[in-house]
C-alpha cells in the first residue's frame, strides 16, 4: 500500500517535473493561440550540478520551427532579440517567462488543445538534450 | 552659502506650480506620463475587422487606448494584450466608457479575420484594427510610432515596434503614455480620473 502511494507520488511529481542528470525543467506552457499563429513557451530550468550547461535551442514536433528569442524594450520600443545560448550556471536557475526569455514556436502543424501536453526537446551546448512536456494554457488565465 | 539662492528658487518654482494650478480647474495628478498638449489629438483612418472604415470620430465620448503591435509577436504583444484585457476587468462597470484599439503593424499578414482570432483571444471588447499603405503610416508619423521589419535570410521576420499605450480622453485629446510595465491597478485608476472627467 505504501509503495502504491509512493510510486503515485512520484507519477505526480514527474507530471510536473523533468529532470535528466543535474537539469530540471519545471513549470512548463506554452500560450494557446488561434490557429495558424505563432506562440510562445516558458518554463524554469535549475542546474543542479557542478558544470555550467548552455541551453541552444529546443524542438517540437507540432511547429515547424522553433527558436530561443528575448524581449527587451527599450526606450518605449519593443524587440524580439534571437539567442544563440542562455547560460545557466552550476547551482542556479533561469526562467522563461512572459516579456523576457522565451521559446519562439512558428509555423504551427495543428491547432493545440487547451490543456494538451506537449513534447519540448530543449538541447545543450554539450550535446545533452531533455525533453518536457509544455502544457497549453489559456492566454487568459496566466 | 547657496542655500539662499536654493530657497529663493525653490520659493520661484512653488510659486509656478500655485499659479498653473490656480488657472481654471485643478490640474489632474496621473501615475502615468502625462502628454497632454505633447501629442495631436486623435485622428486615423482605419478598418476593423468586418471590414467596416473607423475613424476617430467613432470613439467620441470613450477614453481611448491606442496601442500597436502583431499577430506573430508571440511574446510582448500576447502580454500587452492580456495586461489591457485585465485592466478592463479592474475597470468594472466604467468600462464601458473605455475603447481599447490595437492596430496592427503588420496589414499584409494581419487579415481581418486573424485580427478578430487573435484579439477575442484576450477580450473581445478589444478592437482589432487595420490599414495598408498611407493612412498606417500617416498615424504611425502622427504618433511617432517607430515601426521596424527586420527580415531574416529564411523568410521568417519580426517586426520592432513602439510598446507604449496612447490614452486619449473623450474629446480625442492625447491625455496619458502608459506602458506594458505599468501595474494595472494603476492603469485602471488614471483611466477611470479620465473617465470622470479629469
Amino acid at each position: 500500500m505504501k509503495c502504491t502511494l509512493a510510486s503515485i507520488a512520484l507519477l505526480l511529481v514527474a507530471g510536473s517535473a523533468w529532470a535528466d542528470g543535474a537539469l530540471q525543467v519545471s513549470g512548463a506552457w506554452i500560450r494557446h493561440m488561434p490557429a495558424g499563429i505563432p506562440s510562445a513557451g516558458y518554463f524554469t530550468l535549475k542546474n543542479e550540478g557542478q558544470d555550467t550547461r548552455y541551453l541552444v535551442g529546443a524542438e517540437c514536433a507540432a511547429f515547424g520551427n522553433t527558436m530561443l528569442h528575448r524581449s527587451v524594450e527599450t526606450n518605449g520600443v519593443s524587440r524580439m532579440l534571437h539567442v544563440d545560448e542562455v547560460k545557466v550556471a552550476a547551482g542556479g536557475e533561469i526562467k522563461f517567462a512572459p516579456g523576457g526569455y522565451h521559446v519562439m514556436f512558428m509555423m504551427p502543424k495543428e491547432t493545440l488543445k487547451l490543456g494538451e501536453r506537449v513534447p519540448v526537446t530543449l538541447k545543450f551546448k554539450n550535446g545533452q538534450q531533455i525533453t518536457a512536456d509544455f502544457t497549453v494554457r489559456s492566454p487568459a488565465s496566466e | 552659502m547657496g542655500q539662499v539662492p536654493r530657497l529663493a528658487f525653490v520659493a520661484l518654482m512653488l510659486a509656478f506650480v500655485g499659479s498653473t494650478a490656480g488657472c481654471g480647474k485643478p490640474a489632474a495628478h496621473f501615475a502615468l506620463s502625462d502628454v497632454t498638449g505633447q501629442l495631436p489629438p486623435l485622428q486615423f483612418q482605419l478598418k476593423d475587422s468586418s471590414g467596416k472604415q473607423r475613424t476617430a470620430a467613432d470613439y467620441r465620448g470613450k477614453v481611448v487606448m491606442l496601442f500597436f503591435g502583431y499577430t506573430h509577436c508571440p511574446d510582448v504583444c500576447p502580454t500587452t494584450l492580456l495586461h489591457l484585457a485585465h485592466v478592463l476587468k479592474e475597470l468594472g462597470p466604467n468600462a464601458k466608457h473605455v475603447a481599447m484599439l490595437f492596430v496592427t503593424v503588420d496589414p499584409e499578414h494581419d487579415t481581418a479575420d486573424k485580427l478578430a482570432a487573435y484579439t477575442a483571444v484576450f477580450d473581445s471588447r478589444i478592437v482589432g484594427l487595420r490599414a495598408v499603405g498611407k493612412p498606417l503610416a500617416a498615424l504611425e508619423k502622427r504618433y511617432h510610432v517607430y515601426v521596424h521589419k527586420v527580415v531574416k535570410p529564411n523568410g521568417s521576420y519580426r517586426i520592432d515596434h513602439t510598446a507604449s499605450i496612447y490614452i486619449f480622453d473623450q474629446k480625442g485629446e492625447a491625455r496619458l503614455l502608459a506602458s506594458g510595465s505599468d501595474s494595472l491597478k494603476v492603469i485602471a485608476q488614471d483611466v477611470t480620473k479620465l473617465v470622470n472627467g479629469a
